[in-house]
């Protein structure tokens, strides 16, 4: 009989979600790689709970597989939180390369002592800052913007680096609360502001590209080690495969979507040069070396540079 | 006193105690979530700088104030029940069916209890989110819930006075 | 449905009607179900934990901590008396005063039973002082609590808010016509009421110099609604900030401008905040156990789908809907109903196109009713207790004032502008 797979993410099920596209591509590939075998149910919208239980849900295999959000991963293994090292890649083409050589690999790896199998890097695409008061085209635009941040040590210390005024404030009542000018702005991947409606109440975005959100695709072990070989086979073949399919469409959904938040009215504008603004969170890189680990940062910087 | 009865007023006493200290507890860690969440507001509009730790710090005082109070409730009787078929019943049926509710309240206090270690000990070495304290300060409030949930049931079974409060007294109803 | 479906079900219905709190009859079913579904039960301790990790749940014992102190510290008195000053002449005023002042009492406090009790215990002896029948008095305070919680803040709107991830600042816009309508509806049954009692009005019209003064004696206590609701609409703070703005305002004005509240009444008060808080998250946090095993064995879609199969006609199913909610919220507690229905209120929502504002306001509103609705409802068991009367004998007052809620029940069903109009204005 064909093996029920549970896989849970937290964002909604919409064919612009990353998350969504990730375990919609891993469900094809696994269909393609062994027809028949597996029932892949979907839980998004939360079902089963934040990130943060879902990956805990792994560890005791009550949850077969799950799409999570790097920084809460680091949250685990905190030699994740170097892929959320503000203005650390380039561009895509930079961190695939990276992800799914031997740094990325060597980051997954390190989930098996929690009892988790890392099956590959999807994407979630940069994240971008949107507000009201100014585009943000140098560093010291920032400063005395009011940004709702990610509840994560390395998005405050970015933002206070920048001389910007972090604020971290549950996702929940982010929207009301840029609508309402209770904070000027966030920080926010491209298909999460046209999901959340965002343009409507922000007129600025500015492509800064400051950090790039790898996601992960996750199993848990218990779920793998229950597996024969050839299944074992399949869903590492499929994974590979989806993470490939993930990454093309969700490149093809971003740029879609930033047009057409610029004709929802955004004023959009390209950070061309982020130089001065990795040069400007350098303490941040400093500050955060010790627990990233001076081995993983070090070949990090070194592919990036 | 017969060693039955002197380990039942044990028992009594105990909950009885840790009773009064869950209220101290609970009251000073109100006083201070109210506090930081008033903090997180003057700091951003009257100092222009958002704090980092208030909303985190906030929450984590309201699970173990939650979590402390409700297992208050076991011995208080305050918990929300239906009455209906209840006060309907005949007395000697009321005894039996209190026992075992009673019974599975103090079953539900110990897989609280030992699930709530495990869950602590799983996950040693996370940190959270914002602030990255140590997760476990968190986590272990769901095993002390449970081991308050067990005292305080077996005190009021073997004291016979659980469920003793059909309807909660006015001043503590409200849910919203 | 599979043999988890079935003991998550039957489980909780039947320790439920033997008479087990709420929020244990959940947790022991969770357990159960786990148990059944040989899953670790550590993700019972997990979700527990987890049901409490949500910030804006915060301004839950807030709001009802800030309330506890508005009412102890002689806030709620002074709303009473900006009440009759405004409407102690009509025929049925002093009935109007009680409506009007839980009406302004709703926009301090979130809750039903709250605004029955502060309203109750002062409006209902002074009632049945001027004529009115007693069980009359308690059924009219008790029926006038529900606007506690349409009339923003509102406890239930930020538990549907979380829920349905839906903005609370809209929600509460949502359901101020609403409220509006009920208590606009409660004074004309007090008119109807009087009118045939043959009850004497209560005096002359207050002279613009005695409206002045009730409200300069009252101004502190107006200013709570206008801190709290300005605070949150003007972009100051957010809805769980505003409700602790709403404790230290609450806490100054009782202590320092009005006197009544002491030092000493402090450790009382937040304790008995909590627990009614308690009572709530208490279920909130077991109600999270439970409902992540309804998820897991997908029963809301199953749910879902059985209701649509009885009818695709939307008013058919809006109906059906009301009804079903009057029916759960008639026996039981609303958070409790709220976490178990919203994954099938809210596909059923999506499926028929409702607005999700909408939805949010009419299960809110249905269940605000079932506060009052015999035979489990925490306003009317308030009411009984702050009167002296059984729950049997005001029950059998209310019906009049059911009626009239009902009847704004249905404008909200089928009229979206009464519950979109004012969010749409404010916020677009
Ligand atoms: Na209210
Ligand atoms: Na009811």
């Amino acid at each position: 009989a064909a093996e029920t797979l549970k896989i849970g993410w937290t964002t909604s099920d919409s064919p612009n979600d990353p998350y969504a596209i990730g375990a919609h591509a891993f469900a094809e590939a696994l269909e393609e790689a062994a027809p028949g075998r597996f029932d892949i149910r979907f839980f998004p919208s939360r079902q089963l709970g934040d990130e943060k239980e879902m990956l805990e849900g792994l560890k005791f295999g009550v949850l077969d597989m799950a799409i999570i959000t790097n920084a809460v991963i680091a949250n685990v293994e905190p030699a994740f939180m170097v892929n959320d090292l503000p203005f650390l890649y380039a561009d895509e083409d930079q961190a695939h390369h990276v992800l799914d050589g031997p740094v990325g690999q060597g980051l997954l790896a390190r989930l098996e002592g929690d009892k988790i199998v890392g099956l590959g890097f999807m994407e979630g695409g940069f994240r971008h800052m949107i507000n009201n008061v100014r585009p943000v085209s140098q560093p010291a635009d920032v400063a005395g913007v009011k940004f709702r941040v990610m509840q994560n040590p390395v998005f405050i210390s970015m933002f206070s680096a920048l001389g910007g005024n972090a604020v971290p404030m549950a996702w929940g009542e982010v929207f009301t609360a840029v609508q309402q000018g209770t904070i000027d702005g966030l920080e926010i991947p491209v298909p999460v502001i046209a999901a959340a409606k965002y343009d409507e109440v922000t007129h600025y975005l500015s492509l800064t590209r400051h950090t790039y959100s790898a996601i992960a695709l996750l199993m848990a072990q218990r779920t793998f080690k229950k597996l024969s070989d050839d299944d074992e086979a399949a869903i590492r073949t499929a994974a590979s495969k989806a993470v490939d399919l993930q990454r093309s469409r969700v490149a093809a959904v971003q740029q879609a979507l930033v047009s057409e938040l610029e004709s929802r009215g955004m004023a959009v504008n390209v950070v061309e040069n982020t130089k001065p603004f990795r040069q400007a969170v350098t303490p941040v890189y400093d500050e955060f070396r010790d627990r990233i680990g001076a081995e993983t940062m070090d070949a990090v910087l070194e592919a990036t540079q | 006193m017969s060693p039955l009865r002197s380990g039942i007023a044990a028992v009594d006493g105990l909950s009885g105690l840790l009773a009064r200290l869950t209220v101290v507890v609970a009251v000073t860690m109100t006083g201070v979530m109210v506090a930081s969440l008033v903090l997180q507001i003057v700091f951003r509009y009257g100092l222009g700088q958002a704090l980092t730790w208030s909303e985190e710090l906030a929450l984590f005082l309201f699970t173990w104030i939650v979590l402390l109070v409700g297992s208050l409730g076991v011995r208080e009787g305050f918990h929300v029940r239906l009455t209906l078929l209840h006060d309907y019943l005949p007395g000697w049926l009321r005894l039996p069916l209190d026992l075992v509710l009673g019974l599975l309240v103090l079953g539900f206090g110990l897989v609280l209890l030992t699930s709530g270690s495990d869950y602590v000990t799983e996950t040693l070495g996370q940190v959270s989110a914002a602030v990255g304290y140590p997760i476990e300060a968190l986590h272990l409030a769901a095993p002390v819930s449970g081991g308050l949930v067990v005292v305080h049931a077996l005190a009021s079974l073997l004291n016979g006075s659980a469920f003793r409060t059909a309807v909660p007294p006015v001043e503590e109803l409200s849910d919203g | 449905m599979g043999e988890v479906g079935w003991v998550l079900s039957l489980g909780f219905l039947v320790l439920l009607v033997l008479g087990m709190p709420i929020a244990f009859a959940l947790g022991v079913t969770a357990v159960a179900a786990l148990w059944v579904a040989d899953i670790d039960l550590v993700v019972l301790a997990q979700r527990m934990i987890a049901g409490t990790q949500t910030f804006s749940l915060l301004a839950v014992p807030c709001f009802i901590l800030a309330g506890e102190l508005m009412q102890v510290g002689g806030l709620s008195k002074r709303l009473v008396g900006v009440a009759r000053a405004f409407v102690r002449h009509l025929t049925g005023g002093l009935g109007m005063v009680t409506v009007l002042s839980a009406t302004f009492f709703a926009a301090i406090s979130g809750s039903a039973p709250a605004t029955t009790a502060a309203i109750g215990g002062l409006m209902i002896p002074e009632m049945e002082k001027s004529g009115y029948r007693r069980d009359f008095s308690a059924a009219l305070a008790t029926a006038a609590g529900p606007i506690g919680q349409m009339i923003p803040p509102s406890i239930p709107m930020i538990i549907w808010g979380v829920l349905a991830e839906e903005s609370i600042s809209r929600l509460f816009l949502a359901g101020i016509l609403p409220g509006i309508l009920i208590a606009a509806g409660l004074m004309g049954v007090c008119y109807v009421a009087a009118r045939r009692a043959g009850l004497q009005r209560e005096s002359r019209r207050s002279t613009a110099r005695e409206l002045a003064s009730a409200i300069y004696d009252g101004r502190w206590a107006l200013g709570a609604p206008v801190l709290i609701l300005g605070g949150i609409y003007g972009g100051i703070f957010t809805p769980t900030e505003a409700a602790a703005v709403g404790v230290v305002y609450g806490l100054v004005v009782g202590l320092l401008f009005y006197r009544e509240l002491r030092l000493s009444d402090l450790p009382g008060i937040v304790i008995r905040s909590m627990r009614t808080s308690a009572m709530v998250l208490f279920i909130i946090a077991a109600a999270s156990a439970f409902g992540w095993l309804v998820a897991i064995e997908q029963l809301p879609e199953q749910a879902a789908a059985l209701l649509l199969r009885v009818s695709d006609n939307p008013v058919v199913i809006l109906l059906m809907v009301n009804l079903l909610l009057l029916l759960i919220g008639a026996v039981m507690d609303n958070i409790a109903a709220m976490i178990l229905l919203g994954g099938v209120l809210t596909s059923l929502g999506a499926e028929i196109g409702m607005d999700p504002t909408q939805l949010g306001a009419l299960v809110v509103i249905n269940f605000a009713i079932g506060m009052a609705t015999p035979p489990f409802g925490y306003a009317l068991f308030v009411g009984a207790a702050v009167s002296k009367l059984g729950v049997e004998a005001v029950s059998k007052a209310l019906w009049p004032f059911l009626l009239v809620e009902i009847g704004v029940l249905m404008l909200v069903t089928f009229v979206p502008d009464v519950t979109l109009a004012i969010p749409r204005w404010f916020l677009g």
